[in-house]
């Protein structure tokens, strides 16, 4: 506003926007194309013309938006900011930035700073913050008004004969009652004279008059009425204009992502169960292993459980975790019913935060613990060594062979940890069995077995609850944020919706995820789950048993189930 | 405190728009000032005094007695109360109603719960077309609430629905479209032609399989779905009680537009 | 009058004594040019009574998909000048415009267009037996209903997975979703009167799905009897569509309430205007209440109540009526005008008066 203010050439019209439900009506079509996203309801029309078009959008601005918010203020600004009420009209854009009928609360607006300040209440901090409005004191006067929708206008067209009251002068007239409320003045005017009649009295209608209605006859060239019916007579009265489709619109935004990929089937059976010829593909991990003990193996397996819940997947716990094996008293370090714990995650530093946090709110808050290493690792993580502190000063540190031991004081003792503990990038995680059958029952039943066959072998954990997950999901979504979406592939649900991996009378899919400090562990795994599974026969009800991959570029372990079952 | 009872003198000779004759407009009205109500629908003027006999007090629970497919717009934009119906009702029953109960003995015309967003209407008999669509200057159909329908619907049952369920208890018209949940009870037909024409979002459950599948919804496979189970213990709560087991079929649909809709045909 | 050869004057009298004296009238049929719609309208709004047209169904459900979810027309000209794809849905459009095909695939090329398909025309339900030889078409057409026919179209349009038996409609529904794909500009033509608003939706839906990617459109066969242009008249005269009632303070619109056909069965209606007057128009008055009729040609309504001889316009008269070819309101300059006739506009505007008189005496 300061160089409109400077250069006196300069003037300034402005649509004001106003809150609230209105229509935008508009003869640019792509703008009014664009628009119909935004439109509030959801419908709109829009009118593909000869060679022109119409586009009806209807919209509410709403205080809350940031965007409509700094329309609304921007305009007042303007208003507010000029210096010479002569170079800014007040052409409010009816109906498209507020309806007319909204014009009496506008006026109050810019004649009552009050009145701003508590509208600029509604408004969201995100857009107070970027406008000036708050600040601004000034208040117009009702002849300051008067130039904005009635002067000035008449003056910059230039018309002598009417934006004013003097002898001589074509003029309607609204008289108003000064009240302090500009809303309720400017709605019911006392007196309005149209063409010289009263039509308005005390905000009633006393009097209906119809306007002029005028047109022009300009003179044109007779020859063109001949060229004009040719073209009309042809094309019937298009107009040559053309209409393309621009880029904006030809963009397909929601593009669908499939980048998880299956290999035919091909027939290999197992007691009547169809293995299908593919591969899981697993990708490496950082893993380590803690043991856990407790004065009977009951609390053992609740501090073990506690610290390895939410750990079915690196996407959202950060870790994926689980109990390994239980350990007898005579395999503890300190001769205790003990737990075998096994924690990976995508990188030592988050393994290192991952181990911290929840063996210091899992395992050192259960009652009669204690912790200590479980892997004898080429690198190693910090266990008790973070956790010490909580003993504020009274924690001991205590080395037997070669191995150091904090003890911490707690309400029931003495928390005991081992310092360190062992860390292998040779983990794998993701290995993966996928099971199709007739009925979710036999799918179930049949998974539960397999786990339970996996549970019996050392250096593999199935993170999922129970060891199995049945939310099996691809790489994408289409929307945008979500790295990971349902496996549609495999939804029996959307078996005709989507190019399904299954045949119509599989009802149900479940999942069995199987990370592991080894590969090799995790061959042996699924070759004990597969035989496990196939053990019910497909009378049982299972159909298939097969795998998920990303095609095999993406993760460098592949574990083809052909091998693994031979 | 009894009963506000509208009691219907003569068939009317026009036809009667009665959306005054709800609880929140009857509240602390004279049975005088109530009988001065203007219900008619032609220029010749029409009040309530003039078509009905008005007896009780509790406009929180209203009855109309004798009515029939005339009067128009009972419990229209209904908000609390109760309004009972011994006899037919006409068009627009329950019409935008927000909240509230209307039992109705007989049957009720066309736009039945229209735009209705909450509440429940109970109609002993048959509905008319386009019941729980879209009401006049709406552009969605109902959004809201319960409608329990004895008999027969006419076409283009639940028209432009967004949500609430609906109990329907016999066989639909033709072109079902957008409806939440058809349920058939008592199912003796399937629903009419093109049940789910144009769904793009939403469940229909049919009690049995309907005899005209379009060819647009895509078959699924029958499979145990835990949503039923939720849904009839949720119905069993609202006093409703309609066995549905925990097998359907499903298929998916209208792949014509969106297809994420479905139809549950219980198995 | 009652059969019997009469004065137009005396005529009017009685007219404007029965409508006067009439509860509940209504204005139908209203086959009659934008003046006597206009005069109509006017009558209606001072007797509290009813507006409607002889072909207001498919007019009705238009309006009704349009206030729900709006609608993406092109005019005609456009349509002929510019689009590549043109899917004809159903034997109506065809029925109430014979030429339909030829006017919309005119011989000589038209102006430049998007993209580089030759123009092919897509006949859904129904076939090319009269298509003009120069134009490339191709029928899609099976035992399938049209709603089906329609479904199943925008199923494969959009790629969407549904299992069909028929192979050799499902080859001609994918190879027609596959040349719409690929269209620069693809419109649908159809005649609401012939399909109900679900498959009016999914039409639609098949414009917002093509729009993502290209140009697309519909066409809604325009009434006949000037059903638009009264439909129009009526919307910027009272701000609501035909099948308005004018009893109350403000008009009110509703599609079930205020059809002629309805008001007449249910005896709602005690007093009926029919208008029979359009050049190349006619339909048949409902029986029902006492009628008025104006008409072109009287010798159809003999025996009515009151029949009054009326200028046939855009023959008798130059009429302002919406014209297809426009996509608009155009001004129609009549072949012999015979000033003989009182028109429409004339014989309503004068009962209007004499009404007047009766109130003010």
């Amino acid at each position: 506003m300061e160089a409109v203010n400077k250069h006196k050439n300069a003037s300034v019209d402005v649509g004001q926007v106003m809150f609230g439900q209105t229509i935008t009506i508009s003869g640019d079509i792509l703008r009014q194309f664009d628009g119909r996203h935004a439109a509030s309801p959801k419908k709109w029309a829009l009118n593909q013309g000869d060679g022109n078009g119409t586009g009806v959008v209807p919209y509410n601005y709403k205080p809350k938006s940031f965007v409509n918010a700094l329309q609304w203020a921007i305009g007042l600004e303007i208003f507010l900011m000029a210096e010479d009420p002569w170079r800014v009209l007040f052409s409010t854009d009816h109906p498209n930035g507020a309806l007319f009928v909204r014009y009496p609360e506008i006026f109050h607006l810019l004649m009552d700073k009050d009145e701003r300040a508590r509208w600029l209440d509604d408004l969201p901090e995100a857009s107070r913050e970027v406008s000036n409005l708050a600040g601004i004191t000034r208040e117009l006067t009702l002849s300051e008004l008067a130039v904005i929708t009635r002067a000035a206008p008449a003056k910059l067209l230039g018309l002598t004969d009417r934006g004013h009251l003097a002898p001589g002068a074509i003029a309607d007239i609204a008289v108003y009652a000064e009240q302090k409320n500009k809303t309720a003045m400017f709605s019911a005017a006392d007196l309005v004279f149209k063409s010289g009649e009263l039509v308005v009295r005390k905000g009633k209608v006393v009097r209906v008059t119809y306007g002029r209605c005028y047109h022009v006859e300009p003179g044109f060239d007779a020859q063109i009425e001949k060229r004009v019916k040719t073209f009309y007579d042809r094309y019937y009265g298009v107009d040559p204009s053309w209409f393309g489709v621009s880029d904006a619109v030809t963009t397909r935004r929601d593009a669908s992502r499939r980048s998880q990929r299956r290999d035919d089937m091909a027939e290999l059976k197992v007691k009547g169960v169809t293995i299908i010829e593919t591969f899981a593909e697993a990708f490496p991990m950082v893993g380590t292993r803690i043991i856990i003990t407790a004065p009977t193996m009951e609390w053992a397996l609740i501090s073990a459980r506690t610290m390895t819940g939410f750990a079915t997947s690196v996407i959202a716990c950060g870790a994926e975790a689980g109990i390994e094996r239980t350990l007898s008293r005579k395999e503890t370090p300190d001769g205790r019913p003990g737990v075998a714990v096994l924690l990976f995650t995508m990188n030592a530093d988050k393994l290192q935060t991952q181990l911290r946090n929840r063996v210091g709110q899992c395992v050192l808050t259960s009652p009669g613990s204690a912790c200590f290493a479980g892997l004898e690792g080429e690198k190693s993580l910090k266990l008790g060594s973070s956790l010490r502190f909580f003993g504020d000063g009274w924690q001991m540190s205590k080395v037997l062979g070669g191995k150091r031991y904090w003890r911490i004081p707690v309400m029931d003792g003495e928390f005991v940890c081992e310092d360190k503990t062992g860390l292998t990038k040779k983990a794998v995680g993701g290995g993966n069995l996928l099971v199709l059958g007739k009925t979710h029952a036999a799918v179930l039943a049949a998974c539960t077995r397999a786990v339970k066959a996996m549970a019996e072998l050392p250096d593999v954990i199935t993170p999922f609850p129970g060891g199995i997950v049945r939310s099996g999901s691809k790489v994408g979504s289409k929307y945008k944020g979500q790295i990971a979406s349902t496996n549609d592939a495999y939804c029996p649900s959307l078996k005709g919706a989507v190019k399904s991996e299954l045949p119509l009378n599989v009802e149900a899919v479940l999942e069995i995820v199987i990370d592991g400090l080894t590969a090799e562990a995790i061959h042996k795994a699924m070759h004990a789950g597969i035989h496990a599974i196939a053990k019910g026969g497909a009378r049982e009800g299972v159909t298939h048993i097969t795998a998920g991959n990303y095609g095999g570029n993406l993760g460098p372990h592949h574990f083809h189930l052909k091998e693994i079952v031979g | 405190m009894s009963a506000l009872i509208f009691e219907l003198k003569d068939t009317p000779g026009q036809r009667l728009d009665l959306s005054p004759l709800v609880p929140a407009r009857l509240a602390g009205m004279s049975r005088k000032d109530i009988e001065a109500v203007s219900i008619g629908t032609t220029r010749e003027t029409l009040t309530v005094g003039d078509a009905f006999k008005v007896k009780g007090k509790d406009a929180q629970n209203i009855h109309f007695v004798g009515t029939d497919e005339r009067c128009d717009k009972i419990g229209a934009e209904l908000e609390g109360g109760a309004i009972f119906v011994d006899g037919d009702a006409g068009a627009s029953l329950g019409a935008r109603m927000k909240s509230g109960k209307i039992g109705v003995t007989g049957s009720a015309g066309v736009l039945a719960a229209a735009s209705m967003a909450g509440g429940e209407i109970t109609i002993r008999r048959n509905v008319g077309a386009q019941a729980c669509g879209v009401a006049l200057g709406e552009t969605m159909g109902m959004k809201g609430g319960f409608v329990t329908v004895g008999g027969d619907t006419g076409a283009l049952l639940g028209e432009r629905m967004r949500r609430g369920p609906r109990g329907r208890r016999r066989q639909g018209g033709r072109l079902c479209r957008r409806p939440h949940d058809c349920r058939h009870a008592r199912a003796q037909r399937g629903a009419g032609r093109y049940a789910g024409y144009g769904n793009r979002r939403g469940s229909l459950i049919f009690m049995e399989k309907p005899k005209d599948i379009l060819p647009t919804f895509s078959d699924c496979g029958v499979m145990e779905f835990d949503y039923l189970r939720l849904l009839e213990k949720w119905l069993r709560d609202q006093d409703i009680r309609i066995r549905l087991g925990d097998r359907a079929r499903r298929l998916m649909g209208d792949m014509a537009v969106l297809g994420k809709g479905e139809m549950l045909i219980l198995a | 009058m009652r059969g019997e050869e009469a004065e137009l004057d005396s005529a009017l009298e009685r007219a404007a004594d029965l409508l006067d004296r009439a509860r509940f009238p209504v204005f139908g049929g209203l086959l009659t040019d934008i003046g006597g719609a206009a005069a109509a309208l006017s009558l209606a709004e001072k007797l509290g009574g009813v507006i409607d047209h002889a072909a207001s169904a498919g007019l009705m459900r238009a309006s009704k998909v349009m206030r729900e979810t709006g609608g993406t027309p092109a005019s005609f000209g456009e349509i002929r000048n510019r689009a590549d794809t043109v899917v004809v849905i159903g034997k109506a459009p065809l029925a109430r415009d014979p030429d339909l095909v030829e006017k919309l695939f005119p011989a000589k090329p038209g102006l430049p267009r998007p993209g580089d398909n030759k123009r092919e025309l897509i006949l859904l339900g129904a076939d090319k037996a009269k298509t003009p030889k120069h134009v490339s078409a191709t029928a899609v057409d099976s035992r399938a209903s049209l709603p089906e026919l329609v479904a199943l179209l925008a199923a494969s349009l959009r790629e969407g997975r549904f299992d069909l038996r028929d192979t050799a409609l499902r080859a001609k529904i994918d190879a027609a979703a596959a040349r719409l794909r690929k269209s620069a500009f693809a419109v649908f033509v159809y005649d609401p009167a012939e399909i109900e608003e679900p498959v009016m939706h999914t039409v639609l839906e098949m414009v917002r799905h093509l729009v993502l990617t290209t140009r697309a459109a519909i066409l809604s066969m325009a009434a006949p009897g000037n059903g638009d242009g009264v439909n129009l008249c009526s919307t910027w005269t009272c701000g609501l569509p035909i099948r308005t009632s004018f009893a109350g303070d403000v008009p009110q619109h509703d599609a079930w309430a205020y059809d002629t056909d309805r008001l007449l069965k249910s005896a709602e209606a005690d007093a009926l205007v029919w208008i029979d007057a359009l050049a190349g128009d006619t339909a048949a008055r409902p029986k029902g209440a006492a009628a008025i009729v104006l008409s072109a040609n009287p010798t159809r309504a003999a025996k009515d109540d009151i029949v009054i001889e009326v200028a046939s316009a855009a023959a008798d008269h130059d009429a302002a009526l919406f014209l297809p070819p426009l996509s608009g309101i155009g001004m129609v300059k009549a072949g012999k005008a015979d000033k003989g006739k009182p028109t429409v506009a004339a014989v309503l505007t004068r009962i209007a008066e004499l009404i007047d008189e009766r109130r003010a005496a």
